[in-house]
Order: structure tokens, then C-alpha cells, then sequence
């Protein structure tokens, strides 16, 4: 009892050096709480990420699909591995204990094309029952969604997948500079001719003197909401789509009868400068914008000759799908009219995605369902998430394993820096520790109290530590930690779990004990002729 | 210099507790090192890999006149596909009798096709074209697995390594091209498999290509004869870039006008914005690791000098200002972490040295998207050596700076008296 006494009054008698210790310790614990929080948030988010966007917990495919998921970049012949799918087989699934969710879905891959038959990007085509779509998949996001105006069977609304970066326009689209302009010298000056004659309402007669004169000239005209109507007829003689497009679209806009935003008609009007001159200036890109007619093409599921016609789907972007940000390529629609467009049979399909309520009943239910299908002589196979993840989940390991690493290395600095204290508090203490051998403490016991205080000093600065780390884990839990692009806008939100205060401890006091050890076992060795000899 | 001179005696009179530092900061400097090392590792095994065979680097490029207007004014598809470099042998010629210019070689752009291969139809194949014999950019990044490298021949293919298990196709095998070339017209061409071939540092997960010779490749991208999109010009090694590309790009307007000549980094700029991301988060977690080592630091070398006060003591007696001291203690914390740094950095060295001669290869494709190829390397950068040696400068700065004022508030009265007792 006495020496619990003993190592209070020590810790008062010593405590600007104990302060230290346990601020530096408390920051250590801190650094370490917010570390764990980070290589766990990181992989468990990302796992889920995965999950509720892309695969589901399991999925039921054909077999020779089974490599197809396992090297998710590994592409396949064309034409779709069909399985079968009946209400038997969904009953018993949605009936199954564990199960939350069920969804029949047609994956396939193809090529958004806008009406000038450019391609606009590729995408994976998730055709699935809109109500079982977000049940399934409930981590994407859906944003921007348009009602649909009037749309008949021939534009199907489609949920893009979320527009990349090397997607956007970079230029300005609604004025004229110089970059526009693909003619240079004796080039430029036939057009500045060809300019003033067609507009010459806009393109003064000393307007193509020079290119500054030139650009400011036709740069003013895209302000025109009429400027369609001066097109001489001439250039209209001739039929040409993209002409009479762009006077249709900047008819559309009403002549500026009806308020419409000024640069909608400088993008329009450029348009239409552009389709007049299409030699001199560069066509102008469509922004991948809602509810425009596109098209979406994509192999026949069955036809795989070696020249075959595509299946041409007119659809329309009724909104924007985010599932992964990285790797996110899936696009959704409707599984009715996919399955019409691709000809495929009621019962056929290309997997059926399986969510449960708890991830951990997934090896159960995953052992129930492939003994169901053997016991009907099915040979489809059950891919869980790890499984068909093959491809994103190392990267999430990845940065588990090198956030672990510098969790060990906090836990290490730690160590070094207790050390070095209690190094420097034994020095200090020589003739303390002298005294109290001579009247009768035994080194063993004055160790054992040096232990005794580095434990009281860890665990009070464990508390610290642990509020701070935890302040700091909620701070990133409210506002994300930015700049972590695997996730929705970058943000990786933390997840405060006491488990990391505990491990926290765990790591920090027995590695501070054992390396209060190397000077205490000093303690142990001193003779009190010595420390006596030291004070006189 | 007296300061530096007593720094170095303090290093040694207080042996143990600079030992501490010294680890201490070895072990954080040598972490911090290898993971630098490791994203740098990621982001060259990337570069060098897949990436220098889908853009090959090189010196200078030359391209179409308005090319890089077009791209810019964002022009794709048909319209930018036909600004290419007409007459390229002739050109090519011209430019390889410049007395600086060391190799000029066609680059092509990736067409997606297909393949019909055995009554089977695969989509979204890359095809390249190389110039037999002139093709050093490609055969010196890729060996063949099997079979040869191109003979030459026009209906030869070159085909990656992984296509052989996952197409089903073998050496000899004929196989036709299918699909649309850049500029809209059907495709259906008979080709033969030559051979097969791995990159150097492969990633066929994000690219592979099928190669075929310049006749080749110009039935798939509709390219014509004479016809490529790019040149490129790798110049002697002791050539400096902008005189070159002056004298080169005169050279250019008086024999050719549709044509001109940039810098390579103003054509292509290779995407690595995966690792630039992850590179971002090491530096961050780099940047909190050094902070909290700074605080560990700054408490260790004030905890250190209030144990040495008699000696602060004894120097003020001396006569030594607060000022000499200050930049003495400083220069001690100085050279114990520049040493400490420079031996992290060293054993950091020694142990990238041992990881690459070990050439740790996977096939596993999430582990390759980690490494950023098919093996494990570590790359050592200046910039991370200077990022590293920079924020360990600045441990000491702050030490210096926070630390050293208060423990360095000592009587020389209360020295003496101490000393006394």
C-alpha cells in the first residue's frame, strides 16, 4: 500500500517532467486513434462502396462468367452468358433467411454515340428493375434527375454513369478566339471574305483586316439571337445536317422573344458559325448534357460473327449515376426495355444480384444457395463480393497495410521518447532513488514504483490522447477528409470506434513499460555506497 | 564556427541522449523514405510500362501544323484523326541528317477494333503499328513470350501475352480484324499471329495492344500510305532541347509547312492521376508523421537541456551570450537529424536496392494496380530526398525555434549554486 503512497507523491514532486511525458505520449495516442480510424474507415468504406454500388454481397452468374468477375478486366467474346432466372428460383432467394434484397439484372457494355455518330463514351449497361435498384444497390448516387418531357418508347431514359474528367469541355463555348480558328495566312484571308459576305451585317468591310478585328467582329455576332436569319440561302442549297441543325436549335431559342440565358445562344450561334464554316472554324463539342437524343449501341447478345449489326438502343440521359469514382462505369436503365432491345428471353439473364442484411451471413447464405442450385442440377455459380472485387480490393489493402506501417512507426517514436524520459528521470533521480534504498527500499520495489508511475503517466495520457484523437476523427467524420478521390467528392469520412481507443492503449503501454525496463533495470543495479558517495 | 566546433563536442559529451534523437529519427526518416520511395516506384513502374508503350517518350514530335490547336479547341474523333503527317519517310529523312537528331521514328494512336478469332468475336482490342526496323520505342519495353516479333510481313500481328489464354488464339492462327477504322469505314482484314509478347513492366489490366507493322495498321485506322500521326525525334544524348527544336522547326517550314515540331510535354502528357492521388495522400500522412515527431523532438530537447542547465550555466560564466548558445543547441539538434536523415536515407537506400534485386512479380491484377505493374519497385527521387530532408529542416527550425528559448532561461547564479551542492 505504501508504495501506491510512494508513486503519488513522486508524480506530484515530479510533475512538470510527468506533464511532458504525457503530452507527448497523449499526442502519440492521438496520432495513433486517428490512423486506426483511417486504415479502417478507408477499407471498410471502400469495401462497402464497392458493394452497394457495383457487385452486391453475392451474385448468381453463369459459369463461364465466373472468370469474367474474378479478372474484372478481362474481357470476354461477345454475346452475353445467359442463366436462367425463374420465379422459383427468386422466391426461395427473396425467402431465404439473411437475404435483404433480390434483383434479376442484363449487364452489358457499349458505346454512347451522340447524332453525328461520335462516340461520347463507353459504358457498362446495368439493365435493372427501377424499385429494385436502389434495395440492391443503395450507395449510388443519383443526382440531376429530370422528369421526363413527353418522352415516347423511342428515347429510353438512361441513368449515365457519372461524367470523368477527360469528359468535360475544356474551351469556352460560348465566344470566338483565335483557338477556334483551323486557317492561318492566305487561308485566313479567303475566309475573312467569305465572313463579310455571308454576314455582312456583323463583319464590317475593314472587319477582316486583321485577326483581332476578325474575331472581336464574329465574336460580337454570337450575341445575335437572329443572327441565323442573315444565313444567305445560297449556303442552304446544298443540304447539310449540321447546318440545318444548328438553325434549328437557334431557332428553337425563339429570336430572343422569350428571355433565354445569353450564353445558351453564344454557344447555339457558335454552333451555327461553326456548321457554316466548317473548314475555318472548329466544330463546337456538345456538352454531355440531360435529356438530349442519343443512342446507345452495344453487341448482339447472341450474334457473334465475324461482322455483325449492332443493337442500337435511342435513348435519352435522364439523370447521373455515381457507383465507384475511380472505376465507376455502369450506367442504369430499365431491365424491360433492355431485355426487348437485346431480344432476350422472360427467364434470361446475365446474373442476379443477392444483398443481405448482415455481411456476415455471407458465407451461409452463399452455402445455401449453391447447394439449392445443385440440388436442380444448375451448374451457375456463386460469386461472393471478395470474389468478384478481385481487381478494387487490394488497393483498399494497399493503403490499409501502409497505414498500418505508420501506425507501428507512431507506436516506435513513441517508445524511443519514453525511453529517453525515464532515462533522463533516473539520472536526475540518483540520489532520490539513493536515499530511499538506504532507508530500507529494496531496488526491486523502487523499480516496481518507476513502473508503477510510467503506467499512471500512460494511461492518464491515454485519456488525453484519446479525447484529442477522437475531437479529430469527428471533426473528418462531420466534414470528410478531402482529397481521398476513391470516394464521392473526394471525401473519406472517418468512423469514430472505441475499439481504436483500446487498441491505441494496448499498443502504447506495454511498449512503454518494456522500454522503461532499459533504465529501470539501472534502478535494480545501484548500490547504495555508490549513490551515498555521489551525494557527499 | 567556435558554436559548430562545440555542437560537434556536445554530440559526443552527451552521447546517449543524442543516440536517441539519432535513432529515433533514422528509423522515422528511413519509413518516411520507403514510402516516397514505393509511390515513386508505383508512379515510374507505370510510366516506364504501360504507359511508354501507349505514348512512348521522346525529345521532340512532330505533328500536323494545327494538330495541337485542334485538341486544344476540343476537336476529336474524325476531325482531329485526320490531321496527321503526310509524306513521313521523306520527312523522316530530312530530319535524321540533322547533326543533333540521334532517332526519328513513326508513333501511331491506339484503334479499337475487335478480333474474330475461332468463331468468337472480341470488341475493344487496341491495335498499334510500328515500323519494322525502326522500332526501338517498342521492342526495348516489351520480350516475346513466344513465337517472334514482327517479320514484317504486312498481315503480321504481335499480340499480348495474356490475349493467347483469354482470347484462345495460338501462334499461326489467322484472325480477322473487325470493326470500324478512325475514320468510319467497315473492317474485316485477314491477319496472321506472329507472335506474343509481356511488357517489361506489364499492366495489361489498364492497357495491352495488339502491334502490327505500318501496312498493317494503316487497313485498321484507315490511315493512308506514307500516312502517320506522329513523328518523333529523340534527340543525341548531349543536344540541348530548345536550339534543336528551333533549328529543327526552320527546317520544317521551308521543306514542309503542314508540319510542326513541339516538345514532348507539350503533345502528350501521360495520365498517372491514380498515383498522383495516392502520392498526394503519402505526402499528406508524411506531412502528420512529421508533425508529431516534431512535438517529440521539442519536447525530448527541451526535457535534455533543462537536465543540462549547469552546463547552460557554466557558458553563461563564461561569458557566452544567449544568442551563441541558441545558435550552438541549434546546430547540435541540426546535425544530429541531418545525420540522422542522411543514415535513414542511406539504410532506406540499401534496403530499395535489396527489394528491386529480390523483384518481387505478381500476376494478381489488384496487386499490379497497387505497384503499378507486374513487380514491386522502389524508385529513389531527388524530390523526395529533398521533401524529406526539407521536413526534417524543418523539425529542427521549430525546435530551434520553440524550444531552445526557455530552456536556455538560466541563471548563471543558479548554475553555480547547483554546481556547488
Amino acid at each position: 500500500m505504501y508504495l501506491h503512497k510512494l508513486m503519488f507523491r513522486s508524480l506530484l514532486r515530479h510533475q512538470e517532467r510527468g506533464r511532458r511525458l504525457s503530452a507527448l505520449i497523449a499526442l502519440c495516442i492521438a496520432a495513433l486513434v486517428f490512423l486506426l480510424a483511417t486504415m479502417d474507415s478507408f477499407f471498410d468504406r471502400y469495401v462497402k462502396l464497392f458493394v452497394d454500388t457495383t457487385t452486391a454481397h453475392l451474385a448468381i452468374v453463369h459459369p463461364g462468367a465466373a472468370e469474367l468477375k474474378r479478372k474484372p478486366w478481362k474481357r470476354g467474346a461477345e454475346g452475353l452468358l445467359l442463366i436462367e432466372a425463374d420465379g422459383e428460383l427468386l422466391d426461395f432467394l427473396r425467402g431465404t433467411e439473411g437475404v435483404e434484397a433480390v434483383a434479376p439484372i442484363v449487364r452489358t457494355s457499349g458505346e454512347f454515340l451522340v447524332l453525328s455518330g461520335d462516340q461520347q463514351g463507353s459504358t457498362s449497361m446495368v439493365g435493372i428493375d427501377p424499385g429494385d435498384r436502389q434495395r440492391v444497390f443503395p450507395g449510388l448516387r443519383i443526382s440531376q434527375v429530370v422528369e421526363r418531357p413527353n418522352l415516347g418508347e423511342q428515347d429510353l431514359p438512361v441513368l449515365r454513369r457519372s461524367v470523368q474528367f477527360w469528359e468535360t469541355i475544356k474551351v469556352a463555348t460560348d465566344s470566338i478566339a483565335q483557338g477556334d480558328l483551323r486557317v492561318r495566312g492566305e487561308g485566313l484571308a479567303q475566309f475573312a471574305e467569305r465572313a463579310r459576305d455571308a454576314l455582312p451585317r456583323h463583319v464590317a468591310r475593314d472587319g477582316g483586316r486583321d485577326m483581332p478585328a476578325l474575331l472581336q467582329s464574329l465574336d460580337a455576332a454570337l450575341a445575335d439571337p437572329s443572327l441565323y436569319r442573315e444565313i444567305p440561302d445560297r449556303y442552304r442549297q446544298k443540304y447539310d445536317w449540321r447546318l440545318e441543325e444548328a438553325i434549328a436549335a437557334a431557332q428553337a431559342l425563339g429570336d430572343g422573344k422569350e428571355r433565354v440565358d445569353g450564353s445558351r445562344i453564344r454557344y447555339v450561334n457558335k454552333q451555327l458559325l461553326s456548321a457554316l464554316f466548317p473548314d475555318a472554324i472548329s466544330p463546337v463539342s456538345e456538352a454531355i448534357r440531360l435529356g438530349v437524343p442519343m443512342t446507345f449501341q452495344t453487341s448482339s447478345p447472341r450474334e457473334i460473327k465475324a461482322l455483325s449489326l449492332p443493337v442500337v438502343i435511342p435513348i435519352t440521359f435522364a439523370g447521373f449515376a455515381e457507383a465507384m469514382p475511380l472505376y465507376g462505369f455502369e450506367s442504369f436503365m430499365d431491365i424491360r426495355p433492355l431485355k426487348a432491345r437485346l431480344e432476350l428471353g422472360e427467364r434470361e439473364f446475365t446474373e442476379v444480384a443477392i444483398r443481405l442484411a448482415d455481411i456476415g451471413a455471407i458465407d451461409g447464405v452463399k452455402a445455401r444457395v449453391e447447394s439449392w442450385l445443385a440440388a436442380r442440377g444448375l451448374d451457375y455459380q456463386v460469386l461472393d463480393y471478395r470474389e468478384m472485387g478481385a481487381g478494387y480490393l487490394p488497393t483498399a489493402l494497399g493503403v490499409k497495410v501502409g497505414l498500418a506501417v505508420l501506425a507501428g512507426l507512431f507506436v516506435i517514436a513513441a517508445i524511443i521518447f519514453v525511453t529517453n524520459m525515464i532515462l533522463l528521470a533516473v539520472i536526475k533521480r540518483r540520489r532520490e532513488i539513493g536515499t530511499a534504498v538506504v532507508l530500507g527500499m529494496s531496488p526491486r520495489e523502487y523499480a516496481l514504483l518507476f513502473l508503477g508511475e510510467i503506467f499512471l503517466i500512460v494511461t492518464i495520457a491515454w485519456v488525453g490522447g484519446a479525447i484529442l484523437g477522437s475531437i479529430v476523427v469527428a471533426a473528418f467524420a462531420a466534414l470528410g477528409m478531402p482529397g481521398v478521390v476513391f470516394f464521392h467528392d473526394g471525401l473519406l469520412y472517418l468512423d469514430w470506434n472505441p475499439r481504436h481507443l483500446l487498441l491505441a492503449y494496448l499498443f502504447v503501454l506495454p511498449g512503454a513499460l518494456l522500454a522503461a525496463l532499459i533504465p529501470v533495470s539501472r534502478v535494480l543495479k545501484l548500490k547504495p555506497v555508490d549513490v551515498l558517495r555521489e551525494t557527499r | 564556427m567556435l558554436s559548430l566546433k562545440l555542437a560537434f563536442r556536445n554530440i559526443f559529451a552527451n552521447r546517449q541522449r543524442s543516440l536517441v534523437i539519432y535513432i529515433a529519427m533514422t528509423l522515422i526518416s528511413m519509413a518516411l523514405f520507403l514510402f516516397l520511395s514505393f509511390s515513386d516506384g508505383e508512379i515510374e513502374n507505370f510510366t516506364q510500362g504501360i504507359e511508354g508503350l501507349r505514348t512512348p517518350t521522346a525529345d521532340l514530335v512532330v505533328s500536323h501544323w494545327d494538330y495541337l490547336r485542334a485538341r486544344e479547341a476540343g476537336e476529336k474523333g474524325e476531325s482531329l484523326n485526320k490531321m496527321t503527317v503526310a509524306n513521313f519517310r521523306a520527312l523522316a529523312e530530312k530530319i535524321a541528317s540533322a547533326k543533333q537528331v540521334q532517332a526519328v521514328y513513326p508513333v501511331t494512336v491506339p484503334v479499337t477494333a475487335g478480333i474474330y478469332v475461332r468463331g468468337k468475336k472480341y470488341k475493344d482490342i487496341q491495335y498499334l503499328g510500328v515500323e519494322v526496323g525502326n522500332d526501338l520505342h517498342v521492342r526495348d519495353r516489351i520480350r516475346i513470350t513466344e513465337g517472334n516479333y514482327l517479320s514484317g510481313k504486312p498481315d503480321g500481328l504481335l499480340l499480348h501475352a495474356s490475349m493467347k489464354e483469354d482470347l484462345g488464339v495460338s501462334l499461326g492462327d489467322s484472325v480477322t480484324v473487325t470493326g470500324s477504322t478512325l475514320f468510319g469505314q467497315a473492317l474485316a482484314e485477314q491477319f496472321t499471329v506472329e507472335g506474343f509478347y509481356r511488357s517489361k513492366i506489364d499492366l495489361p489490366s489498364v492497357f495491352k495492344a495488339i502491334y502490327a507493322p505500318l501496312a498493317g495498321y494503316r487497313l485498321i485506322s484507315g490511315h493512308y500510305d506514307n500516312e502517320v500521326p506522329f513523328l518523333q525525334v529523340d534527340l543525341a544524348s548531349s543536344t540541348s532541347v530548345e536550339p534543336a527544336l528551333n533549328e529543327l522547326r526552320a527546317l520544317l517550314k521551308a521543306i514542309d509547312p503542314g508540319v510542326t515540331i513541339h516538345r514532348f510535354g507539350d503533345v502528350h502528357q501521360q495520365s498517372v492521376a491514380v498515383y498522383g492521388a495516392i502520392r498526394q495522400i503519402i505526402i499528406s500522412i508524411t506531412l502528420l508523421v512529421v508533425f508529431v515527431v516534431m512535438f517529440g523532438v521539442m519536447n525530448v530537447v527541451s526535457t535534455n537541456l533543462v537536465d543540462r542547465g549547469r552546463e547552460i550555466g557554466t557558458y553563461y560564466c563564461l561569458g557566452a551570450s544567449r544568442g551563441f548558445l541558441k545558435r550552438m543547441y541549434a546546430t547540435e539538434i541540426l546535425l544530429v537529424n541531418l545525420f540522422a536523415s542522411c543514415t535513414g536515407i542511406a539504410i532506406g537506400t540499401l534496403a530499395v536496392w535489396v527489394l528491386n534485386g529480390i523483384g518481387f512479380e505478381t500476376q494478381d491484377v489488384g496487386l499490379q494496380m497497387v505497384f503499378g505493374g507486374d513487380r514491386l519497385h522502389l524508385a529513389i527521387s531527388v524530390s523526395s530526398i529533398v521533401w524529406l530532408t526539407g521536413a526534417l529542416l524543418l523539425v529542427t527550425a521549430a525546435t530551434a525555434l520553440f524550444s531552445l528559448g526557455g530552456a536556455l532561461k538560466v541563471s548563471p547564479v543558479a548554475a553555480l549554486r547547483e554546481t556547488r551542492d
